[in-house]
């Protein structure tokens, strides 16, 4: 062989270099260097002709096509050599005392290497052999050979020397080294080895002497290529130099190297497209290079190559006009070998110049993937080997035909199977960064998927189709991929009938699991087509209407693609298609195959394709089938769940549960469920959700896992109503009433919020006071589809105002039936706190359900996708308005009324926005009061201001104040309540109570011009009435007053002397001053005088009687004289019996109106207007005082200073007490000589500095005085009464005063202050 | 509409008719000329399903155009789509120059169907899938175009609540057109 290479047609080694500088001239410097590279290469070989060696090599190859053995060859080659070698020239036999230590240096460790494009790479582990060139492995070689793989040559040449003398170093060590180096193109160094021991000097230094011999001959300024190792000193700089110069070498051999491939490569790669273009050329070129950098440790740069070398090969591998054999028919070839470059030889599938791609690309893979791992980048090989698997996919597809039966999916499966293997042992956490590795399981994931699709889809077509769950997963992956395409179906070998038997015998048995519920579905499609069709039409035997007879009553007659009647249309013309088309017609079978039969076949041709036992295994039984499903699946989640594609993890937790749900391991099924159904409820994806949630009540079920069954069945209960039945919904309910009602022990609590909602009726809320109770009606729709008992129903309140409260619940513990949809259901509410209220939850209860619901309905069903539960506004549906005084009560007459007398005490019932309905008043009188049994009478009042009608008009409030007669309506107080009228209930009413104010008290009559206490008497007439009106719904409002009311006699009656007559007569002047709001008719006066009085002349002391009736007005006075004088009339005795007091009579009548003041009182029964009897007697006690007749004491008033009396101004006031006589014996005190004095000012006119009460000294003889004297400063200007002088001690009847009665004196305004006045 | 009533009642036996699935392939069904060509369109060139999906992944509408009645599996192809449209949008590095991009082109390279992403600025996804293993780029850009539109328009009806599901008849017969005019141009 290697003659013919020599002798191959020889070309010009200087063509290049010698024309084309002249055509380009800016290249000859590059070209000068290219030759002087290729002389210097053909030099290292050992080459000495003028021709080039490089392309009489390739053209030899080419021409004598033994490329197979020059492959094998390279195989062998790239199998043995696996270091870089360094040649070891050992010149003085050395090497075997050295061979140790130098390979203890290995592998170097921390090295530079320059990779492509000459940039350092640090290579952390460098292994290497050190080879003498004496040896086999290095001498047998032919430069030729040397030159293709020139990659296995030494990287360095270490001659190792020693010499003791320096003569024998010039004669004989010199001249031989000079001849290695000298014929030594590849890069060398030379080491020195001193043999003199350390304590011998002299040989030290001989060897020194020696050694910078050596260093003046051989190193250069350039480069230092000697190095010295003391064999017996210990010297560690020398490794470290060593290794220095071994490195030196080795980078600048591979510089040369690769420089010396790039170029080939570059020549060859141009021509790719050209019709001499050899790709196995290529390949050995490219591929020593990638090699070469392998065992350089430089991957990257491997990597590099491998990947030129496939896109070199993708490029050119289907170049026109060539059609190749694809590969892959070989037996066990379906098992993927995309991770085992050297399964197959390279030489077994050379073709023509190029590769099988079946295998080749393979290979290519393999190579890469073997790279990656040791750049330990699995999750690359994943994310690479995926794409390879996918894209090699569609490769097989276009070779189908040719391939076995089902080639393609069985490789990607032993293919994906391999590449998670390889991977996933490959594979340590945290090898990668966190969304590397996320990348890394997704890649996983997908790989296990796009394999257990596969394997399913081989699982359908040897029949066991109905142990597929058809669920959307497997539909989606399933049906929409093609039915593998044979070229012929396969047919049914000939001694299958058993088989045949057995298969249709499961068919006939199977049936597709019931649904929980007895849910029906059409099960969802897993196949493209229908299988039977597709298989007969590839038999190609069939017209296109025995499809359809062939389909009648076949159990997989219900396949999905069947509901598209018009499908088989479409396929009848491709069908005819098929039929023209020479060479498919197999017309050995005339009989449509049957299912079975097709079964069968697929089985049979199955075993012949598949070589793995695993997978076979896999495929042998149901059992075996479903356990590898069940493997590929959780593979798949697994990876999945640690990836971004947690979806994708969670619905083939879903596939997993379908399984164990199978293998009846509920619980573990449950879990699964679970997951899946959260995930689909999560973001509402209902249809999904409806196909999974009967799963997962179905094992809740059988675990007896009350709760969750019966939350499964309200989920499934609250799904979109389009998803299930009718019936299939009353399932539901039936199952929840029924655990309902039975077997649960304890009350279990499940949130409704999908199912019933509830909301407030529309418009606005409903108004209720403070502290009354309502009812409130909502409306609750129900999702049942049938009416649903409810044992109690509550709902909470929540106050939008006052957050701390919490909730109220409100309850209506009757049983409630709810229908479907809308129900109206009404709520009693107890009294609420003052606030805005808004629907809370809505609880209730079905036997031991204990369910609540969150959700409001805003006036429809609710929402199916209410799932997100965003914030809603919520309007309010109860409003309790703050406190306020729901009716006032008040006394509808301000003005007195009679004392004693019964009279009618009117109270204003007025409501104040709010419905007195069933209002009851309680009253309660105070002490001096008596309420009159009977008559109490309510009337309307008038919506006039009964103020405004008192006060300005008195004759029109008889029309318009005062009630209407017919609304009056008489009441009976029982135990002191009145129930008040409904009529009443909402306008303003007045009540009238007949009552009795009771004084035992005589009014008494005061002299002229005293100062009477008005206060006291309106004190004494005062009265009180406790009120409490009980009032509101449920007599919850309670209204409590207290009014006062005001008695008083009719008159106040004042008296004086008005003259004194000679004779002892004197006349009295009785003032009588009406005191109440009623004209006073006065019948008739008399005086029934005291002792010491007696009517003057013969009267009875009645006036004349011409007078009357006197008709005293409202508030005005009247008057009466009566002449007395003083008298004993009576006898002693009588004198006791006798009061001290004048008693004036009057007898009156009233006319009143009872909507102002005092009246007529009133009568028990009606009486006539005439009768006397209405008279009413007015008595008054009269004080008359005797004259002063044996005065003892005199008291003077001093006159006031000339020049008046000033506000403002200080004044001095005396009073002037004298004895008239003797201190008489009468005085029972024991301060005969002194007198107690006491001064009685106003002091709102007077402010009064001094004594004002106290003792005096005056002696007890006649005619004693003593002067009383006090400060006094005038506070108001006008006439005034001035200070009194009382002496309390000493009886009125004997003092006598100057001036006698009450004066008045003047005090001016304050004089101007001149400070005021400023002059101009 | 008494016609369309019957055809109603006819497939209110199968649960998983949607009502508005059945007035939007009325006219097909209706007319068999139009109808033949939508089957030549399955074998071919068709878009199997589109999905608006919400931005808190709920789907809001959600359409088959497949005569099977298989709609589940396509709305577990939509559903778990939705995990790739979440990585992109989680690792904005992965997407690179696209960030800004609403169209999120293929999501799912798979052997037998194509799935094609488009994220509005709202979070709004619109997913695709298509049995066209051979569809320009171009294309579906120029679908989401339109369909974004449309969903635009049927969102801004003052009685659409955002967030729901989009119940509008107008939308699912716009749709359906783009969808067949999907075909068509590509196709021409």
């Amino acid at each position: 062989m290697l003659q013919h290479i020599i002798r191959a047609p020889e070309l010009e080694l200087s063509d290049e270099t010698e024309i084309l500088p002249k055509i380009f001239p800016r290249k000859k410097k590059e070209m000068k260097d290219q030759g002087r590279r290729k002389k210097k290469m053909c030099a290292e070989i050992g080459w000495r002709g003028k021709k080039c060696p490089f392309k009489m090599l390739w053209g030899g190859i080419k021409m004598i096509g033994k490329m197979a053995n020059l492959l094998a060859q390279f195989q062998s080659i790239k199998s043995s050599c696996d270091r870089l070698v360094i040649a070891v020239e050992d010149v003085n036999d050395l090497w075997p005392d050295l061979k140790k230590e130098f390979e203890e240096r290995l592998p170097f460790k921390r090295v530079f290497l320059n990779n492509k494009t000459r940039n350092p790479v640090a290579v952390d582990e460098l292994p290497a052999d050190f080879i003498l060139t004496t040896d086999a492995r290095l001498r047998s070689r032919f430069p030729q050979e040397q030159l293709l793989f020139w990659f296995r040559e030494p990287y360095a040449v270490i001659v190792l020397v020693t010499c003791e003398d320096l003569d024998e170093f010039k004669t004989i060590l010199k001249p031989r080294l000079k001849l290695i180096v000298q014929n030594e193109e590849r890069e060398w160094f030379i080491v020195f080895v001193s043999k003199a021991p350390a304590h011998n000097d002299q040989a030290t230094k001989m060897a020194k002497k020696v050694y910078a011999k050596l260093e003046v001959d051989f190193s250069s300024k350039k480069r230092e290529r000697c190095c010295k190792l003391d064999m017996h000193g210990s010297d560690s700089n020398f490794w470290e130099d060593l290794e220095a110069k071994i490195m030196e070498c080795i980078r600048n051999t591979l510089d040369r190297r690769i420089q010396f491939y790039e170029e080939e490569i570059r020549k060859l790669s141009e021509q790719r497209f050209m019709p001499v273009w050899n790709f196995c050329n290529f390949f050995i070129l490219k591929e020593s290079l990638a090699f070469m950098f392998e065992i350089a440790h430089l991957h990257e740069d491997a990597l590099r190559e491998y990947d030129e070398l496939e896109l070199c090969y993708s490029e050119t591998v289907n170049m026109a006009g060539r059609l190749r054999d694809f590969g892959g028919m070989e037996r066990g070839d379906d098992q993927a070998t995309l991770l085992d470059p050297g399964k197959k030889a390279l030489t077994q599938i050379v073709q023509d110049d190029s590769f099988r791609e079946f295998e080749f690309r393979q290979y290519l893979f393999a190579c890469q993937a073997k790279l990656l791992f040791k750049l330990s980048r699995p999750f690359e090989v994943a994310a690479r080997g995926y794409s390879f698997i996918i894209s090699f996919s569609k490769a097989l597809a276009l070779h189908e035909s040719t391939l076995p039966f089902c080639m393609r999916e069985v490789w990607v499966i032993t293919a994906c199977l391999a590449l998670i293997d390889a991977t996933a042992s490959h594979y340590k956490d945290g090898l990668a960064a966190p969304d590397m590795e996320k990348e890394f399981y997704r890649v996983q994931g997908e790989l296990f998927t796009l394999c257990r699709t596969k394997f399913v889809r081989l699982a359908y077509l040897i029949g066991y189709g109905s142990s597929i769950e058809r669920s959307p997963v497997n539909s989606a992956s399933l049906s929409m991929l093609p039915w593998p395409k044979p070229t012929v179906w396969p047919s049914l070998p000939p001694d299958a009938s058993t088989e045949v038997l057995a298969k249709e015998k499961t068919i006939l048995q199977e049936s597709p699991r019931p649904k929980h519920f007895g849910i029906q579905r059409k099960p969802l499609p897993l196949e493209p087509s229908v299988l039977l069709r597709e298989a007969n039409r590839r038999r190609a035997t069939l017209s296109a209407g025995n499809v359809f007879e062939l389909l009648d009553g076949r159990p997989n007659a219900i396949d999905g693609s069947m509901q598209m009647s018009p499908l088989p249309k479409v396929n009848a013309i491709s069908m005819s298609r098929t039929y023209s088309s020479p060479g498919n017609f197999d017309g050995s079978i005339d009989r449509p195959m049957r299912l079975a039969e097709i079964y069968v076949g697929s089985e049979h041709a199955l075993r012949n394709t598949i070589s793995d036992v695993n997978l076979w295994k896999s495929l042998s039984s149901v059992k075996e089938f479903e356990q590898k499903y069940l493997d590929l699946s959780k593979g798949a989640a697994n990876n999945y769940h640690s990836s971004w594609w947690k979806r994708h993890g969670v619905v083939l937790d879903g596939e997993i549960a379908a399984v164990y749900l199978k293998r009846e391991k509920y619980e573990l099924a449950a879990k699964l469920y679970e997951k899946v159904c959260a995930l689909y409820a999560g973001e509402g994806w209902e249809n999904l959700l409806s196909d999974v949630l009967p799963n997962l009540a179905e094992c809740q079920k059988i675990l007896n896992d009350q709760a969750g069954y019966l939350s499964s069945c309200v989920r499934l209960l609250s799904l979109d109503k389009g998803l299930f039945l009718t019936k299939e919904r009353q399932a539901f309910q039936s199952e929840v009433v029924r655990l309902a009602h039975s077997e649960m022990e304890r009350p279990v609590p499940l949130d409704v919020s999908s199912l019933i909602t509830f909301s407030g009726n529309p418009g606005p809320p409903l108004e209720l006071c403070d502290g009354d109770p309502g009812i409130l009606s909502v409306t609750v729709w129900s999702g049942f589809p049938d009416d649903i008992t409810l044992e109690s129903l509550s709902l909470t309140l929540t106050a939008t105002n006052n957050t701390d409260e919490g909730s109220k619940q409100i309850k209506n513990s009757d049983a409630t039936i709810l229908k479907p949809g809308r129900n109206a259901i009404t709520l009693s509410l107890p009294p609420q706190k003052p606030g805005l209220y808004v629907l809370g939850v809505l609880t209730g209860q079905i036997g031991q359900l204990r369910f609540r619901s969150h959700s409001f309905s805003k006036g429809g069903p609710a929402d199916t996708d209410d799932f997100m539960s965003y914030e809603k506004p919520t309007r309010p549906i109860l409003k309790v308005s703050k406190p306020r005084s729901l009716v006032d009560l008040a006394a509808a007459v301000s003005s007195a009324l009679l004392i004693n007398e019964p009279q009618w005490v009117g109270i204003i019932v007025r409501p104040i926005n709010y419905s007195l309905r069933g209002a009851v008043l309680h009253i309660d009188t105070g002490p001096g009061l008596r309420i009159e049994k009977h008559g109490i009478e309510i009337q309307k009042l008038a919506t006039v201001s009964p103020n405004a009608a008192n006060l300005d008009t008195p004759q029109s409030s008889e029309n318009d104040g005062s009630p209407v007669a017919d609304e009056v309506k008489q009441l009976t107080l029982i135990d002191g309540r009145i129930e008040l009228v409904d009529w009443a209930s909402n306008i303003t009413s007045v009540l009238w109570i007949p009552v009795r104010a009771i004084s035992d008290e005589l009014p008494k009559g005061t002299p002229a011009g005293a100062v009477v206490s008005q206060r006291q008497s309106v004190v004494d007439g005062l009265r009180t009435i406790a009120l409490k009106l009980e009032f509101g719904v449920s007599h919850n409002q309670i209204f409590e007053k207290t009014i006062a009311v005001h008695f008083t006699d009719p008159f106040h009656v004042s008296t004086c002397v008005s003259d004194k007559c000679n004779d002892g007569t004197m006349l009295l002047q009785v003032i009588l001053q009406s005191q109440v709001k009623a004209s006073l008719t006065i019948y008739d006066a008399w005086l029934d005088l005291q002792d010491g009085f007696v009517h003057a002349g013969k009267g009875d002391g009645r006036p004349t009687s011409n007078f009357f009736p006197l008709i005293v007005s409202p508030k005005s006075k009247a008057g009466i004289l009566f002449s007395i004088c003083l008298g004993n009339t009576l006898v002693k005795d009588e004198i006791k019996e006798l009061r001290p007091d004048s008693i004036l009579n009057i007898r009156y009548g009233i006319s009143g109106c009872r909507t102002l003041g005092a009246h007529t009182p009133v009568a028990e029964e009606p009486i006539a207007a005439n009768d006397d009897s209405q008279c009413l007697t007015f008595r008054s006690a009269l004080v008359l005082q005797q004259p002063v007749l044996n005065p003892c004491l005199a008291v003077g008033f001093l006159p006031l200073p000339s020049s008046g009396l000033r506000v403002g101004q200080l004044m001095t006031m005396k009073w002037r007490v004298e004895r008239l006589k003797d201190f008489e014996e009468n005085m029972a005190s024991q301060n005969h000589d002194k007198v107690l004095y006491e001064v009685i000012a106003n002091y709102e006119n007077w402010m009064i500095a001094g004594r004002k009460r106290g003792y005096v000294a005056l002696s007890t003889k006649q005619g004693s005085r003593v002067e009383i004297t006090i400060l006094c400063l005038p506070l108001v200007a006008g006439y005034v009464r001035p200070p009194q002088l009382g002496l309390p001690e000493v009886d009125e009847a004997n003092i006598t005063c100057n001036p006698p009665g009450p004066h008045l004196i003047c005090v001016l305004p304050p004089a101007l202050s001149s400070s005021f006045c400023i002059p101009a | 509409m008494k016609s369309g009533q019957s055809l109603r009642d006819q497939y209110c036996k199968f649960p998983h008719f949607k009502p508005n699935y059945v007035e939007v392939t009325q006219p097909r069904l209706s007319n068999p000329t139009c109808f033949a060509f939508s089957v030549c369109a399955l074998q071919e060139k068709m878009i199997v399903c589109v999905a608006v999906v919400g931005h808190q992944n709920n789907p809001l509408y959600i359409q088959s155009f497949t005569e099977a009645d298989d709609a589940l599996k396509l709305h577990h192809i939509v559903h778990c789509s939705l995990d790739v449209v979440d990585e992109r949008v989680n690792n904005p590095k992965k997407s690179g120059p696209t960030l800004n991009e609403t169209f999120l082109g293929l999501l799912y390279p798979t052997e037998n169907y194509k799935v094609y992403g488009y994220l509005t600025n709202t979070k709004v996804k619109f997913i695709m899938v298509t049995t066209d293993l051979d569809v320009r780029d171009a294309d579906v850009r120029n679908f989401f175009r339109r369909f974004h539109a449309a969903y635009v328009d049927a969102v801004s009806n003052p009685f659409h609540v955002p967030g729901k599901k989009i119940t509008s008849r107008t939308f699912a017969e716009r749709v359906s057109t783009i969808v067949k005019s999907f075909g068509l141009n590509s196709a021409g």
